[in-house]
């Protein structure tokens, strides 16, 4: 019976077929992974804060610690989704220039040696979103998943290079 | 937390466990350009090792001018080096202890002294600029009150006229690459000691895998010997290089050397430790290290050795 199989021939439309069949779950594999790797970002802050545009520095220096006043006046404090989500990996990765175990250990050593406040971090947008309108200096990061609520704003950054 | 098992002072085999300490950080925002840090600390051993069991181990307000200008003014830690401002950040740190040659040789041989204190009383300037799109550059000037003449910390007591000062400059070439620079002059209370003044170098090498970390410090201190004044120099080192495997487990290896005043014969210590780090959560570290000490005996001369093995957990909160 198997050797009847084999020497079976295979018909031609059914080879094309599972060639187009490939292909496709190539292009659909390589699109999803380019879209998990270039997740979309936004700088969100209350619509009462004074700041409408930002550098892509400006926002490194921010999740850094190293930029905490706003023209003199405004504490800046930084917050931002959990670092299990792909697109604060990425941005924390790709931005940052460090990876997640860095980061919390550049973050550990500001906390400890009383140089800086760590950023806080939500485990969901909405949570994200009620503490950015109640502090007119915190800068916030989303995906955008959900809509943004009226009272916030998403910031213009220069040399931005995320979709 | 965290518990050593080392063996004891009479070099016999001892194993314990408990909690060593545990310290309470708290870092309050008090408006716009001012906030208050407390890191009160407590010592499971403090009572019988002579030390206080609760302390303030750093406390002080901050004032930010700008990112550039920023003033603090209490208890803080010694702005000296790459380690001392997280000598009580288990957390933070990649050893299970950080590299004491630099910090606090006479812990290794009682013929070496402290390079400077851990902490200091008074204020301290501090602030960083960004330049050139991704170098910056940090400084820090500290005037404290200096050591007293055991050259040992609690220098804030009453009638402690020495002063202090500490500075310490920094520069990130880019966001792997860093140097800098310590300096910490002393004129010592008392009759036993002079001046005091350790220079320190450091380099360091943030990889995202790979890490390298080495400093360098030298110190003269003038000391006061039956109406002569005798100038000590001491010198220690260390070099640390770490590779993160799967982004969670580092191991590491680090190789200390002290040389303390030369007495007329050859007195170094060497320190080769190995370890590693893993991160099992956000909050929760387990470490371990193995370290081996070699070195003269002053009162015979003789060489000696032992083997440390310390594990370490941590968990913050």
């Amino acid at each position: 019976m198997l050797g009847r199989l084999i020497q079976t021939p295979i018909p031609k439309r059914a080879v094309h077929l599972c060639c187009t069949l490939l292909i496709c779950i190539c292009v659909l594999v390589v699109s999803a992974k380019a879209q998990e790797a270039t997740p979309r970002l936004m700088v969100v802050v209350s619509r009462e804060s004074p700041i409408i545009t930002l550098s892509s520095q400006d926002v490194s220096l921010i999740y850094l610690g190293k930029k905490t006043l706003w023209e003199g006046d405004l504490r800046l404090s930084p917050a931002l989704l959990r670092e299990s989500h792909p697109a604060m990996q990425y941005f924390i990765e790709k931005k940052l220039g460090k990876s997640v175990g860095q980061f919390r250990a550049y973050w550990r050593k500001l906390l400890f040696s009383g140089s800086g406040t760590v950023p806080k971090s939500f485990r969901r947008e909405e949570e994200l979103f009620q503490y950015l309108e109640n502090n007119p200096g915190a800068v916030g990061l989303c995906t955008g998943e959900i809509p943004l609520p009226p009272h916030l704003k998403e910031l213009t950054i220069e040399d931005w290079k995320v979709p | 937390m965290h518990r050593d098992f080392r063996p004891s002072d009479t070099l016999e085999s001892r194993l314990e466990w408990g909690i060593e300490d545990w310290d309470l950080l708290l870092n309050l925002e008090m408006g716009e350009h001012t906030r208050l840090t407390t890191n009160v600390s407590w010592n499971a051993q403090g009572e019988a090792a002579s030390k206080e069991q609760f302390r303030l181990t750093y406390g002080f307000i901050e004032h930010a001018f700008a990112d550039p200008i920023k003033l603090r003014l209490g208890k803080f830690f010694i702005p000296f080096g790459a380690q001392n401002m997280l000598r009580r950040a288990g957390l933070a740190t990649l050893g299970v202890g950080i590299p004491q040659s630099t910090l606090h040789p006479d812990l290794y041989t009682n013929q070496a002294f402290k390079f400077f204190p851990a902490s200091g009383q008074g204020a301290l300037l501090q602030g960083e600029t960004f330049f050139d799109n991704n170098k910056i550059f940090e400084y820090s000037i500290a005037l404290t009150l200096g050591f007293q003449d055991s050259l040992k910390e609690g220098n804030n007591r009453d009638g402690n006229d020495a002063k202090a000062i500490t500075t310490r400059l920094r520069l990130d070439f880019n966001q792997y690459w860093r140097a800098e620079k310590s300096f910490y002059f002393d004129w010592v209370a008392g009759p036993l000691y002079g001046m005091l003044f350790s220079d320190g170098y450091g380099l360091a090498y943030n990889g995202n895998k790979l890490n390298f970390q080495a400093e360098y410090v030298t110190a003269q201190l003038e000391k006061n010997e039956e109406g002569e004044k005798q100038k000590l120099s001491q010198q220690a080192a260390y070099m640390q290089s770490s590779l993160t495997l799967g982004g969670f487990f580092t191991p590491y290896l680090r190789f200390e050397w002290v040389d303390p005043p030369n007495r007329g014969y050859q007195n170094s210590l060497f320190v080769p430790a190995f370890g590693f780090q893993w991160d099992i959560g956000a909050w929760y570290i387990l470490k371990s290290e193995v370290s081996h000490f070699s070195y003269l005996e002053e009162s015979t001369r003789s060489a000696s050795s032992y083997t440390r093995f310390r594990f370490l957990f941590l968990a913050g909160f």
